[in-house]
């Protein structure tokens, strides 16, 4: 049993160290930095991924936490969200659990580029494959793919802050 | 011998018969999540007053619903986050991502269904709504009593059951249940 237990908790150590550390600024990322995803990516996430019929979902790969999706504990949703009341914000324990699930998806990827969550949200004719919530990019001149490569990748040759702004925009009313 | 033996086999082959057939009879999963979504506590045994509050897609989707239409869209609004009593005439404003927007008006009980028909529009105060064409997701969905309006914040990338997200109990899976109103202090 314990053995049987040494192969995952490798992954979530592998994982959880890839995370970088925080406070960092954006002249200078690194991979998954959690301070970018917290300031920036975060927000993106919440529309376009983490919604509880989705990644938010127990049991789905790549589960994420975000505000209005699941949340680690029942006590972080205390009211139900309305027009006049704001969800509790993300703790840093749910951040960091996001990072590790995009750093655990990354695992076995030979090529940045090449990891899943860039691939799947990707239109095939871009290069991209089979993702069950359907296509989400149709080149990798979106600003929603390029919000997430910048962060997971580290690239800031664009602005990972407006190309998030962007793809928020995009799907808020 | 011989007799011996081919009576054994056919106690056997007849055993064995019989151990499949029993696998085959048991709970089916239809009646399994029956049982897992327990007794309807509105006391209406069909028809679309019953189940209030329950994921009706559950057993009104493709995997189970093949007699009759499947619901697009289907849920409960409640008068406030706090009350068991279902919002009647309540307008659900569904958006979706070929910009079609229609309105589902809930029913005695608080419930709203959707189905396609590929005829034209039709609603009804039973809680219905007819539409053409399915709807292309994601969604956008506001719930609307009176001047009041409440802008569901996230969108619907797929999940066709209000319940399934917005369950009676708030909780790390669960934003509660649908409500037009705001709960009064």
């Amino acid at each position: 049993m314990t053995q049987g237990l040494r192969p995952a908790g490798c992954v979530l150590l592998i994982a959880l160290g890839a995370c970088a550390p925080a406070g960092q600024s954006l002249d200078k990322i690194t991979p998954r930095d959690v301070v970018v995803l917290q300031t920036h990516v975060q927000t993106y996430l919440d529309f376009a991924c983490g919604s509880l019929d989705c990644h938010g979902a127990d049991g789905r790969p790549l589960r994420l936490y975000s505000e209005l999706g699941r949340r680690a504990d029942a006590s972080l949703r205390p009211v139900p969200v309305s027009n006049h009341s704001d969800p509790v914000a993300l703790t840093q324990a749910e951040l960091d659990a996001n990072c590790a699930a995009f750093a655990a998806l990354a695992l076995g990827s030979t090529q940045p580029d090449q990891q899943l969550a860039l691939l799947k949200p990707l239109a095939a004719s871009a290069g991209g494959i089979n993702h069950v919530g359907g296509v989400h990019w149709q080149s990798k001149s979106d600003p929603g793919y390029l919000c997430l490569r910048g962060w997971l990748v580290g690239d800031i040759t664009q602005d990972v802050g407006a190309m998030c702004a962007a793809a928020t925009a995009a799907l808020q009313r | 011998m011989d007799t011996v033996i081919g009576s054994l086999r056919r106690v056997v082959c007849a055993s064995l018969l019989c151990a499949c057939l029993g696998a085959c009879i048991g709970v089916s999963p239809e009646q399994r999540l029956a049982k897992d979504l327990g007794p309807d506590t509105g006391g209406h045994q069909t028809g679309p007053l019953h189940r209030a509050g329950f994921p009706c897609t559950d057993c009104h989707g493709p995997l189970w619903w093949q007699d009759h239409p499947t619901f697009e869209l289907a849920g409960t609004v409640y008068q406030s986050p706090t009350d068991d009593a279902g919002q009647r005439g309540a307008h659900v404003i569904i958006q979706d991502a070929n910009g079609q927007t229609v309105t589902a008006v809930t029913n005695s009980v608080g419930n709203f269904f959707v189905v396609t028909s590929g005829g034209n529009f039709r609603g009804s105060s039973e809680g219905s709504l007819v539409v053409p064409a399915g709807f292309k997701f994601p969604l956008r969905v506001s719930v609307k009593t009176g001047s009041v309006e409440q802008k569901m914040r996230s969108l619907i990338w797929r999940e066709t059951s209000c319940a399934n997200c917005h369950a009676k109990k708030l909780g790390a899976g669960s934003n509660g249940r649908v409500f037009a109103m705001e709960s009064t202090p």
